[in-house]
């Protein structure tokens, strides 16, 4: 299905891309970007094409609220003097922890008036927060040569999987795709990949997993000593489904959901036999994980592998890039990565993770209007490669994917890139629960991850919670 | 009559309202309209998506009464106050009467020991994680020294994360019940003890009869505010274990936390925050009737 602007929507996010469509794609994009001249994070010395003033709103102040934790800000505070000199706006950056982020946004947008200027949105809310008609439609900038740069190249430059979940919505149907524009992709797009021990496989004699049983079959005989054969996010966190989780019921062939929210027969499938073999993989995994690996997030998980002390391990690729940073990492060296195992039928399909940075519709217009200007230049080819080259945060754009210098420096972007283009959305992100539904699966496979419950009891009692929370709120009859 | 004799006359005849006027404009705005407020949209659920209150009437506090999770952190929450604050007035009158004998660098340690009171919770939390952390936390490394070679997972073990949490909040809060009643110790006349010593008490019958009856007032009090401190806490919980794993530590202002600011149900956490008002006020009334606050007296 295609959409006005002639990019796939979400019935073919889903269908999965090849490398050699991939590297097409963001050859083609790269050399796009190439002829449109792109030189520097600067955007002035573009401003010749059309009548486009990047000074239009000098003297104006804005104001981004974004996730702290995830290296986001950084560039952007790199770079406040450059968009003070290229635009004229003074910029000012609030980064705060994920949860407290998500009240601040759920705050200000009901408020008279936004207190931020750019808000950054995790796509996971993307159905509450956009789908609630809390922001500016960016369409008429876009459009508007005098607002907007000739070489933004948006949307031919972003993945259109990443387009259809943190940028374009249709609010009136309450569904993710559309021609509506509401969310430039940014701060960080990203999905899951697989991280292993090069010199160990090696030594060992063992083929990167393709699949799960060879998975584990690989975390078994690696687990040996000082290293362990795998880690996971298998601490009570929304990451233990949305990373370890999901990427092993998805590539078993397991289907979430079934039904609709609108026909009120939107019905979970935790208690099928893809489910538990899924949550059983957790526990398995779990027996030749660091000890405590029930408590990690992935800031621990990701810590245990940078210190040398696992072997394999599954990640949002723009959290645990930086394992490749030799300032940050004991085995820099001797890390590759690939896309995460499939099963027999089925190849890897992570789930697609991501950041949309909107404008809010309760600002007057001369902000709106300087927001535009600074979300341009924060969601720009040069800016997206000097964040990614500096801090490792996950591009947005597939030039960037493409690069080949950065590709050379950071052999993990060219996968992390495979991925993002054929990662599928978690089924329940188009209903605002979506926290809450991951946080009660959380709850109970965590559970099982410690023996506390098997597999089938913890899927089991995540079916129970979700057809209750379901029905709450009126999906489920 | 002057314009400045009226003026005064005018406060004189109003001398209460004058006086008393701008606290009540206080307490009205920011402690009685949230409260009437919160307890206005206890009875409504919040629509993201429409942005609009849906009235639900008595709808969440009928999920809450039915909800399992409701009454297994009333029972976490009870299993908490009451452990923690038992072993914390134990530790804490003992500790103030030891340092009352004024040993030599008692000072000094006085000082550091109430240093995690004045620690912010949530990073009290982080700190314990750290310190508990089953690969490279001082804590295990520690009690290995003493010869404990295969120490429990203490913030990934449901039998262990309860008894972790009593056990970070006692090392906190110790402090604040040794201070309040170390002060109350301090200005006890020393007459009394010397009469004791003179008719040829023991050291364990002047605490049993007199210095424990001269500081239960102080006790009390402590213990009571304490109480109801142990009885909201949030940010420990939400720093150290986030309610995990499980359930396990999930306290009511940790599931009221989580049901209002992680799951945007402000009309359900505030039913449930008013059941716990309810449950405090009731609580304390009976505690404070039945204990003799004033007897030593």
């Amino acid at each position: 299905m295609k959409d006005i602007n002639g990019e796939s929507t979400v019935d073919s996010i889903d269908s999965g891309v090849n490398r050699r469509n991939f590297l097409k794609v963001g050859a083609t994009a790269a050399a796009a970007t190439a002829v449109a001249g792109v030189t520097s994070v600067g955007m002035a010395e573009s401003a010749t094409a059309a009548s486009y003033n990047p000074k239009k709103f000098a003297g104006s102040t804005v104001k981004i609220l974004l996730v702290d934790g995830e290296r986001d800000q950084n560039g952007i505070k790199d770079k406040v003097a450059d968009i003070q000199k290229t635009l004229g706006i003074k910029v000012e950056v609030t980064a705060l922890a994920l949860g407290a982020q998500l009240e601040k946004i759920q705050s200000v947008l009901h408020a008279p008036t936004s207190e931020y200027d750019i808000i950054d949105n995790l796509g996971f809310t993307v159905s509450g927060v956009v789908g609630g008609g809390l922001y500016t439609k960016l369409n008429t900038y876009i459009d508007n040569k005098e607002l907007t740069a000739a070489k933004y190249n948006y949307p031919a430059d972003f993945p259109a999987g990443q387009l259809d979940y943190t940028s374009r919505y249709d609010v009136a149907n309450n569904k993710f795709g559309g021609k509506d524009v509401y969310l430039i992709p940014g701060m960080h797009s990203g999905s899951v990949i697989m991280f292993y021990r090069k010199d160990l496989l090696a030594a060992a004699g063992i083929p990167v997993p393709k699949n799960w049983e060879d998975y584990i079959d690989a975390a078994r005989k690696l687990n040996v000593g000082a290293v362990s054969g795998t880690s996971m996010i298998g601490g009570n966190d929304v990451s233990l489904i949305l990373v370890d989780w999901y990427a092993r019921f998805a590539s078993m062939g397991g289907k979430l959901m079934s039904g609709t929210p609108g026909a009120k027969n939107y019905k979970p499938n935790l208690t099928g036999a893809t489910a538990v073999r899924s949550v059983q993989h957790l526990i398995d995994c779990a027996e030749v994980s660091p000890k405590g690996v029930g408590s990690f997030g992935f800031t621990e998980s990701v810590d245990a592998f940078s210190r040398g002390e696992v072997a394999l391990m599954l990640c949002w690729s723009t959290i645990a890039g930086s394992a490749f940073n030799p300032a940050t990492s004991k085995v820099a060296s001797k890390i590759g990565a690939a896309q995460i195992p499939g099963d027999a039928n089925t190849s890897g399909r992570p789930i697609r993770g991501g950041w949309g940075l909107g404008i809010p519709k309760n600002l007057p217009q001369k902000r709106k209007d300087a927001a535009w200007m600074v979300m341009q230049y924060i969601t720009s080819a040069d800016f997206d490669k000097y964040q990614f080259d500096n801090y490792q945060t996950d591009p947005n754009r597939r030039g960037t994917y493409a690069d080949a210098a950065l590709n050379k420096k950071y052999p993990y972007l060219k996968v992390a890139g495979q991925a993002m283009e054929n990662a599928k959305m978690l089924d329940v992100a188009l209903i605002p629960e979506t926290f809450e539904l991951v946080g009660e699966a959380a709850r109970e496979f965590n559970l099982a991850i410690i023996g506390s419950q098997t597999a089938k009891q913890a899927c089991a009692n995540a079916q129970a919670s979700w057809e209750k929370i379901l029905k709450r709120a009126g999906h489920l009859a | 009559m002057s314009k400045t004799t009226k003026s005064e006359s005018f406060l004189l005849r109003h001398e209460t309202k004058t006086l008393l006027g701008p606290a009540m404009i206080y307490l009205a705005l920011f402690s009685v309209f949230p409260l009437l407020y919160s307890l206005g949209i206890s009875f409504f659920e919040f629509d993201r998506v429409a942005g609009k209150w849906n009235f639900l009437g008595l709808g969440n506090y009928k999920e809450i009464l039915s909800d399992k999770v409701f009454w297994s952190s009333i029972l976490i929450t009870a299993l908490m106050v009451g452990i923690a604050l038992l072993v914390e007035v134990i530790a804490g009158v003992s500790l103030a009467i030891f340092f009352g004998q004024k040993l030599k660098g008692s000072k000094i340690v006085r000082a550091i020991l109430i240093t995690p009171m004045i620690l912010n919770p949530v990073v009290v939390g982080l700190m314990w994680r750290a310190l508990l952390n089953p690969q490279w936390g001082l804590f295990n490394w520690f009690i290995g020294l003493i010869g404990v070679d295969n120490p429990p997972i203490w913030l990934a073990d449901p039998k262990w994360t309860l008894w972790t949490l009593i056990f970070v909040d006692v090392w906190q809060w110790t402090p604040f019940i040794f201070v309040v009643v170390f002060a109350r110790y301090q200005a006890l006349p020393t007459d009394v003890f010397e009469s004791a010593r003179v008719d040829g008490a023991s050291p364990l019958k002047v605490i049993r009869y007199i210095t424990l009856p001269l500081v239960s007032s102080a006790v009390v009090f402590a213990a009571i505010f304490r109480g109801i401190d142990s009885f909201r806490t949030f940010d420990l919980v939400y720093g150290l274990t986030f309610g995990g794993p499980g359930r396990s530590t999930t306290t009511l202002s940790f599931y009221s936390f989580e049901n209002g600011f992680v799951y945007y149900r402000y009309g359900f956490s505030s039913a449930l925050s008013y059941i716990m008002v309810i449950m405090a006020t009731i609580g304390f009334a009976v505690l404070l009737k039945w204990i003799p606050v004033r007897k030593s007296h």
